[in-house]
């Protein structure tokens, strides 16, 4: 399965754009960035597929800064057991 | 994804093997906690914290000391917070509830340690923790033998203060703990050079009770017949509470509440009918230690409360609000405190009489007694714990696990033939 999470240079753009999306009623999760992604920690926000279009307008109107909007090939399986 | 490598590095940290835990948190935190439908939005707050978990708190926390305030670590629910904070300082737990630090402890402390202590002293030693590299000062306690000698080995690499905690509940015992709370006023007054006043130590009380308060709050929503929140995200804003601002942790802890109350209202739960309830007892679960509460709610149960450090011990009672002196307010603190019963203490049949109320307040089908390995107390208190249990007829596991992963399957079918036995 394939997730989108949006990656920022900081956690400030990151909120930014969360409540950007609420107010626009859609839907995103705040998650720690996949190491996929990036290595740098912090936060990145896990969206919709469908949503992508819409998120990059807001995301040029409203001068937010992202890194990427990064596609990733992600099996969330609460039954591995592997924990940190 | 801000980049915090310079920061980490100015505070003196193994930066390289830091970024191993860096490297598991989020495939870990997206099994536990991303994999869940339907969770309340609010915790996106607390997602947004684990996230930054070794980034924007360690910021704050660094800004509060380049304006010359100072950072206390604390390890245990017996320290009062409300000295700190009426100082103008701040607190923070340092618990390590990570395998990642434990190899970092057994360098220096035998293999049969709890977990618990040896994460929290590799987290140190090994330099891989910023929360450990920022505190100014340690605030250890004597809850137990292998904390005891742990503070002796951490006083050697950073200042530690060791408050003697009573053993037993005689009024005699309340006065010391009074007492060991006035020098422990003096130690942070000396350190921070600021007085703790009368006022600032009520605002403090008020302050910390706040937090307490909400927390009840969400915890009374777990009493619920449809649970509107999983006993996993509730775990975590247990252990979010130890770190966090306190302000703001009260702030979005009780708007998490009002959307649950509406979920209450609306009657939404986050588990299938008839799932069964289950409340766990024993020693604490620090962050990121999330195993047992996802293996339960992986296995056909719902985590509905939890009578631990990282649960009822942290919140319930308030300190009295009365206005006073300061000697008069400490007199309180010590009286809320001691009120908090830890197998440490003996006799602590008042621990038995809460697992029963709180089976009974949180409607629970069964009880898991969980003990962290060589934690000798809680494993020695299990005996009256499951005796008391069985008497009032309420089902009882007991397990003995770590940090590690290699028990987890077969913990998962334990947990899984006792929630099944719960269903028969």
């Amino acid at each position: 399965m394939i997730s989108y999470y949006v990656l920022f240079p900081n956690h400030d753009n990151g909120m930014r754009l969360y409540r950007e999306m609420k107010e626009n009623g859609l839907k995103c999760t705040i998650a720690p960035t996949p190491r996929e992604a990036s290595k740098c920690c912090g936060i990145s926000l896990l969206v919709k597929k469908e949503d992508l279009d819409q998120i990059r307008q807001i995301v040029k109107e409203k001068q937010i800064e992202i890194l990427q909007i990064a596609e990733i090939k992600k099996d969330i399986d609460p039954n591995r057991d592997r924990y940190c | 994804m801000a980049d915090y490598h310079q920061m980490w590095k100015d505070l003196g940290m193994d930066v390289e093997t830091h970024d191993q835990l860096c490297e598991v948190l989020p495939q870990a935190f997206g099994d536990v906690y991303l994999s869940q439908e339907n969770r309340p939005e609010g915790m996106d707050y607390y997602n947004f914290v684990v996230a930054e978990i070794h980034g924007v708190r360690p910021a704050e926390l660094i800004e509060h000391q380049k304006k010359g305030g100072k950072v206390f670590g604390t390890f245990c629910v017996y320290v009062p917070d409300e000295i700190v904070f009426a100082a103008d300082a701040i607190a923070t737990g340092l618990c390590g509830g990570s395998q990642f630090w434990v190899p970092g402890g057994e360098k220096v402390l035998p293999t049969n340690t709890c977990p618990l202590i040896k994460a929290s002293v590799g987290a140190r030693l090994d330099r891989t923790c910023p929360f450990f590299r920022i505190a100014d000062m340690y605030v250890g306690e004597t809850t137990c033998d292998g904390k005891k000698k742990a503070w002796e080995i951490l006083a050697e690499d950073v200042p530690v203060h060791v408050m003697d905690l009573p053993q037993m509940k005689r009024e005699k015992d309340i006065k010391a703990w009074a007492d060991e709370i006035r020098i422990f006023r003096g130690v942070v007054e000396e350190m921070t050079g600021n007085q703790v006043t009368a006022e600032s130590l009520h605002n403090a009380i008020v302050l910390i009770n706040n937090k307490r308060r909400a927390l009840s709050r969400l915890y009374d929503l777990r009493k619920n017949e449809k649970l509107p929140i999983s006993g996993k995200d509730a775990l975590l804003i247990s252990q979010i509470a130890f770190y966090d601002d306190p302000t703001r942790f009260t702030e979005m802890t009780n708007k998490l509440c009002d959307e649950l109350d509406q979920r209450v209202k609306d009657g939404v739960s986050v588990f299938l009918e008839g799932t069964k309830r289950i409340m766990l007892t024993g020693t604490p679960l620090a962050i990121p230690n999330w195993k047992l509460h996802n293996l339960i709610e992986t296995s056909g149960g719902a985590v509905v409360c939890e009578e631990m450090c990282t649960g009822t011990r942290y919140f319930e009672r308030l300190v009295d609000e009365a206005e006073g002196t300061v000697d008069e307010q400490i007199d309180h603190l010590a009286e809320r405190y001691m009120g908090i019963n830890c197998a440490c203490f003996t006799p602590n049949s008042a621990r038995i009489d809460d697992i029963i109320r709180l089976a009974k307040e949180y409607k629970v089908d069964g009880i898991i007694d969980v003990n962290l390995k060589f934690c000798s107390l809680y494993d020695c208190e299990g005996y009256h714990v499951e005796k008391a249990l069985k008497e009032a007829g309420i089902p009882v596991l007991g397990i003995e696990t770590d940090y590690t992963d290699s028990d987890a399957q077969q913990l998962r079918t334990r947990i899984s033939a006792f929630i099944e036995m719960l269903n028969s």
